[in-house]
């Protein structure tokens, strides 16, 4: 819940604040710097570090299994990693080097990678 | 045997004098050189980048703690023959390429190599990155104790749920391409900066690829001491 409110307020923040339309965002700098080696240029799962992976990491353009997911899971699992959601624990956390709204801008971001929004 | 006596006294404190006067001038020479030849991409008064813009402007590795994080005998040898330790570059996000159909890869002609410096300039400039020792507020690096690992389990750790092999390489064929290689890390740094730095990358470097693994002390000792493993003689694999 606690984690929902949180991204209810900083996605709210962002959108008034333009993040919505990449202008203010580091949401692409950062997806570049921190989610790009595993997750693949434009998300497609096939990061340059996947074939060292013993689990494939998450298709971040794939709009069906993106759309299972609830804004506050990606939140949760960014910030907390994967063992915060119980799934994969090599998704580290990332709450120590990103702010919490710096991880909304990020959600908002996926939902345009997968083109696709969660399923209510 | 006045003149005898007062070059007795005399004579130790000369010897002390020249030899503190090679050792300035030493170090005045290791810091003439890496502000001639290093600062173009070393940063040697800090602060770590604070933004994740101020990352991408930074070229090459932090030196203003090196003398807190690197072993002097491996940078003066490294100086002397620099090969790249990690493998899609330090700035790998700037050199990662889509393949189509396949894991993306990162273009090789794109990574400038280190420059390379004699054996006298690689000694002068390790002695003077050993001075610098600017960083505050460090987690202190707790002692890694005679306990022994399992190296298997280490690895089975290292794979499966720490992750490190995801980006790091623990031998020249096993492990990912963004971080630096590990299996000569036991060699390039100094025991409490690994410790140190497993326990929170982001108090050495805010905006660091290395996520904080928020491990106990426990798995940090073990982890560490695996790291130290893979560059050991004891290491066969």
């Amino acid at each position: 819940m606690r984690n929902l409110l949180l991204f209810t307020l900083f996605a709210a923040a962002a959108i008034v604040t333009g993040a919505s339309s990449d202008e203010g965002s580091n949401a692409e700098i950062n997806y570049k710097t921190y989610c790009v080696q595993c997750h693949g240029v434009g998300g497609s799962g096939f990061g340059i570090n996947s074939s060292a992976m013993s689990m494939l990491p998450r298709k971040h353009n794939d709009p069906k299994g993106m759309s299972e997911l609830g804004d506050d899971r990606i939140f949760k699992a960014i910030k907390g990693g994967g063992l915060a959601v119980a799934s994969s624990p090599l998704m580290p956390s990332w709450g120590a080097t990103l702010t919490d709204r710096e991880i909304s801008e990020i959600v908002i971001y996926l939902r345009k990678l997968c083109g696709c929004k969660p399923k209510q | 045997m006045r003149v005898r006596k007062l070059f007795a006294a005399i004579f130790p404190a000369l010897i002390i004098l020249v030899s503190l006067d090679v050792e300035i001038s030493a170090s005045d020479e290791g810091m003439e050189i890496l502000k001639n030849r290093c600062v173009a991409c070393h940063d040697i008064d800090g602060p770590a980048p604070k933004t994740v813009k101020e990352l991408w402007q930074r070229k090459a590795p932090d030196l203003f703690y090196g003398g807190l994080k690197y072993k002097p005998d491996w940078l003066a040898s490294w100086l002397q023959k620099p090969e790249r330790l990690r493998p899609a570059g330090y700035r790998f996000f700037m050199h990662i390429e889509p393949v189509k159909g396949r894991s993306d890869n990162f273009d090789k002609d794109s990574l400038k190599p280190h420059i390379a410096l004699t054996k006298k300039e690689a000694v002068l400039v390790a002695s003077t990155v050993m001075t610098l020792k600017r960083s505050q507020n460090l987690p202190e690096p707790a002692a890694l104790g005679s306990g022994e690992i399992d190296e298997y389990m280490e690895k089975i750790k290292f794979r499966n749920s720490l992750g490190c092999l995801s980006c790091h390489k623990i031998s020249p064929d096993e492990g990912g391409f963004t971080g630096p290689e590990l299996y000569t890390a036991g060699k390039r740094l100094q025991t409490d900066f690994l410790v140190s730095y497993l326990k929170n990358p982001q108090a050495w470097d805010p905006k660091t690829a290395m996520p904080n693994g928020q491990m106990g002390e426990n798995s940090i000792r073990s982890t560490a001491k695996y790291i130290i493993f893979l560059s050991s003689e004891d290491n066969y694999q």
